[in-house]
C-alpha cells in the first residue's frame, strides 16, 4: 500500500513528513553546468547501485516518461517540477509503496526523499540517511571538512538537509492568525509555504514547514528544533479549533456538513474547490463530530483528486469540464464505499 | 560612477544601469538588481560618499563600509577583478546573478562571496553535521586518483589514435586537462572511430566537431 494512504502520530494536523538529502557526485560539474554526455555518466553511475534486486525501485527515465505521469508523480511530490522537465539523463528511483524516491540529475546529481505519514521526522531521516550512507559508500560524493557536502545551492551546503512536514491548519487560517504564525516562522528561520496556490491562501488550507538552514548546524539540531516548532504549531491549532468550535459550533458544523453534501452529490468538482471541502471534513472529523468519512478516506481524497492524479487515474489527458466530473464522481466512489462499509 | 555596466535600468527600463545592487531574503538564493543611479535615489537607496545629500554623511560612509563585508554594499562591485572557476567556467556575475555553483571547486574560487552568504542565510560557514564515514572517504580519494591517472593518460593518447585529425593548436589546455572532458571526449573518440570504421563519414565530421569544441570551451552542439 502506499505510503500516503496511512494515517500517523498527529495526524488530525500533521498529514505527512518529508526528509531530503542532496549529494553531488565528486569529479561531476553540478547539473547546471552539465553537458548531455555528463548527466549521462551520472545516471548510469547511480544506475549501477540502485538499479539492482536487493532496492527493487521502480526506474523512471524522465526523458521517456510522458507528461501526465511526470506531472503526476510532481503531484505527489515523489519528483520536483525542475525534474519533471525531462531532460536527457535526468530520472527517478522510486520504492514500491512510494515513501523512497530518488531524484538523478535535478539541481544536484542526487537527492533522496524519504516520506512517512504523519509527525515521523526521526523515521523519515533514519530512512533518508541509509541510502544516502549507502551511495556515499559507492559513489566518490563532493565533501569538504569544512562546508560539508557540496550542493548547487548555497542554501543546501552542509548537511543537505531539508525536513518539511505538511500540516493542515484550518482554524489558523480561518481565524486570521496564519499570517502572523508565518511571519513568527520565517524570522525563527523556517519556510512556510501553501501546499497548493500562494502563500497565504493556501488552498485546502495545508502548509508546508521547512528548515532554511543546512550549515552550521548537526542534523540532530536541525530536526529537534524544527520537532519543537511543529508540536508548537499543533498546540496552537488544536486550541484554535476548539475555541472556533465552542463559539460557532452551529456555524462549523454547518460548514463541514455542507462540504459533505457538496463532496458526495456535485457532478462537477474543481481542484481548489475539491480540497477546501476535504479541508472542512477533516476539520469536521478532527474535531470529532463528523464520523461519516474515516482518516483512510481522507488520505485517499487528499491525494488523488488534483488535476494530474485524476488525468492519469483515467489515462486520459481529460481537460476542463470533463476532468471536473471525472474528479466528482472519484471523490462520491469513495465517500459511497466509506458509506457502504458502514 | 565609475565601471558603468552596459545594460539598462531594471527598474525605468530606459537609462543605463550603473548600480548593482545584492538582494538577498532568507532561504533564497541571492537576486542582482540593476539600477540607474536615478532609480536608486528614488527608490531611497544611498550611495556613501559618492552621491550627495545623506549619503555622504560620515554616519552612512560609516555604515557602508560595514555593510559592504556582509555583501550589503555597492561599492564593493566597482573594485572586483573578473572571477572565473576554471573547473566549470562559472563567472563571478553569473554566480551573483542565480546564486549557484557550477562545480564542487566553485567553493574555493567564489569563497570571499559565498562566505559572507553563508554568515547571513546559514548558522555561519563551518559544518558540523554527520562526515563522510571512513569507507566513503577512502573511495572518495581512490576514485579521484584514478581519475586524474587515466584522463592523463587518455591525453596522451587523443592525438596519436585518431584517425580523423583534429587541430588542436588552439586548444585550451584548461579544459583539454579537464578529467570530465578528457572522459566525455574519450567517449566520442571511441564513437568516431565506430564511425569511421563504418565509412559513417557525416556522423564522423560531427563528431569531430564535438571534439574541438569541448577541447576548445569545454562544452559541445548536440
Amino acid at each position: 500500500m502506499s505510503w500516503y494512504l496511512e494515517t500517523g502520530k498527529d495526524s488530525d494536523v500533521v498529514l505527512s513528513t518529508r526528509i531530503r538529502l542532496a549529494r553531488n557526485i565528486s569529479g561531476y560539474r553540478f547539473p547546471s553546468k552539465m553537458i548531455e554526455e555528463e548527466r549521462k555518466e551520472v545516471a548510469e553511475q547511480v544506475k549501477t547501485i540502485l538499479s539492482d534486486e536487493k532496492h527493487s525501485f521502480m526506474e523512471m527515465n524522465m526523458y521517456v516518461l510522458p507528461d501526465a505521469d511526470r506531472k503526476s508523480l510532481v503531484e505527489k511530490h515523489l519528483i520536483s517540477e525542475d525534474l519533471a522537465k525531462g531532460a536527457v539523463g535526468q530520472c527517478a528511483y522510486i520504492s514500491k509503496d512510494e515513501s523512497i524516491s530518488v531524484m538523478v540529475n535535478e539541481e544536484d546529481h542526487i537527492r533522496i526523499q524519504a516520506m512517512t505519514p504523519g509527525f515521523a521526522l526521526d523515521d523519515a531521516y533514519q530512512a533518508a540517511e541509509k541510502l544516502a550512507i549507502e551511495l556515499e559508500e559507492s559513489l566518490p560524493i563532493a565533501f569538504s571538512e569544512k562546508y560539508g557536502f557540496l550542493t548547487a545551492c548555497p542554501t543546501n551546503t552542509g548537511t543537505g538537509l531539508r525536513a518539511s512536514v505538511m500540516v493542515h491548519l484550518p482554524a489558523l487560517t480561518i481565524s486570521g492568525k496564519i499570517k502572523q504564525v508565518m511571519e513568527s516562522l520565517n524570522k525563527a528561520g523556517y519556510t512556510v509555504r501553501g501546499r497548493y496556490g500562494e502563500n497565504s491562501q493556501a488552498f485546502g488550507n495545508l502548509y508546508q514547514i521547512s528548515n532554511q538552514m543546512t550549515l552550521g548546524l548537526t542534523e540532530k539540531n536541525i530536526l529537534a528544533s524544527l520537532s519543537r516548532i511543529v508540536e508548537e504549531i499543533n498546540t496552537l491549532e488544536r486550541k484554535m479549533r476548539e475555541t472556533l468550535y465552542t463559539s460557532a459550533k452551529e456555524k462549523v458544523e454547518d460548514r463541514v456538513y455542507r462540504s459533505l453534501g457538496e463532496l458526495t452529490y456535485a457532478r462537477l468538482m474543481g481542484e481548489k474547490e475539491a480540497l477546501n471541502r476535504i479541508s472542512d471534513l477533516r476539520l469536521g472529523a478532527a474535531i470529532g463530530f463528523m464520523n461519516e468519512v474515516n482518516g483512510k478516506q481522507l488520505m485517499q481524497l487528499s491525494s488523488n483528486v488534483g488535476d494530474a492524479s485524476v488525468q492519469k487515474m483515467n489515462h486520459d489527458t481529460l481537460q476542463g469540464t470533463k476532468l471536473d466530473e471525472r474528479r466528482a464522481a472519484f471523490i462520491r466512489e469513495i465517500l459511497t464505499k466509506t458509506n457502504e462499509k458502514e | 560612477m565609475k565601471g558603468a555596466i552596459d545594460m539598462k535600468c531594471q527598474r525605468c527600463k530606459e537609462r543605463e544601469a550603473n548600480v548593482k545592487i545584492m538582494k538577498q531574503s532568507t532561504g533564497k538564493p541571492p537576486q542582482m538588481l540593476l539600477l540607474c543611479d536615478v532609480c536608486a535615489r528614488e527608490m531611497g537607496l544611498t550611495m556613501p560618499g559618492t552621491m550627495g545629500g545623506p549619503g555622504t554623511s560620515a554616519f552612512d560612509a560609516l555604515a557602508g563600509a560595514f555593510m559592504a563585508p556582509l555583501g550589503l554594499g555597492f561599492q564593493e562591485f566597482e573594485t572586483q577583478k573578473p572571477l572565473c572557476c576554471p573547473t566549470c567556467g562559472l563567472t563571478r556575475e553569473e554566480f551573483q546573478q542565480n546564486g549557484i555553483f557550477g562545480c564542487s571547486d566553485c567553493y574555493d574560487v567564489f569563497a570571499e562571496l559565498a562566505d559572507p552568504i553563508f554568515c547571513r542565510t546559514q548558522m555561519g560557514s563551518a559544518h558540523k553535521g554527520r562526515k563522510l564515514g571512513k569507507k566513503s572517504r577512502k573511495l572518495k580519494t581512490a576514485k579521484n586518483t584514478e581519475n586524474v591517472e587515466s584522463a592523463d593518460k587518455l591525453d596522451e593518447e587523443i592525438p596519436s589514435s585518431l584517425d580523423v585529425s583534429i587541430e588542436d593548436e588552439n586548444a585550451n589546455k584548461d579544459y583539454s586537462k579537464d578529467p570530465i572532458i578528457i572522459r566525455v571526449i574519450e567517449k566520442k573518440r571511441q564513437q568516431l572511430e565506430k564511425a569511421v570504421k563504418e565509412e559513417n563519414y557525416m556522423e564522423a565530421a560531427k563528431l569531430r566537431d564535438q571534439i574541438r569544441q569541448l577541447k576548445e570551451r569545454g562544452v559541445c552542439e548536440e
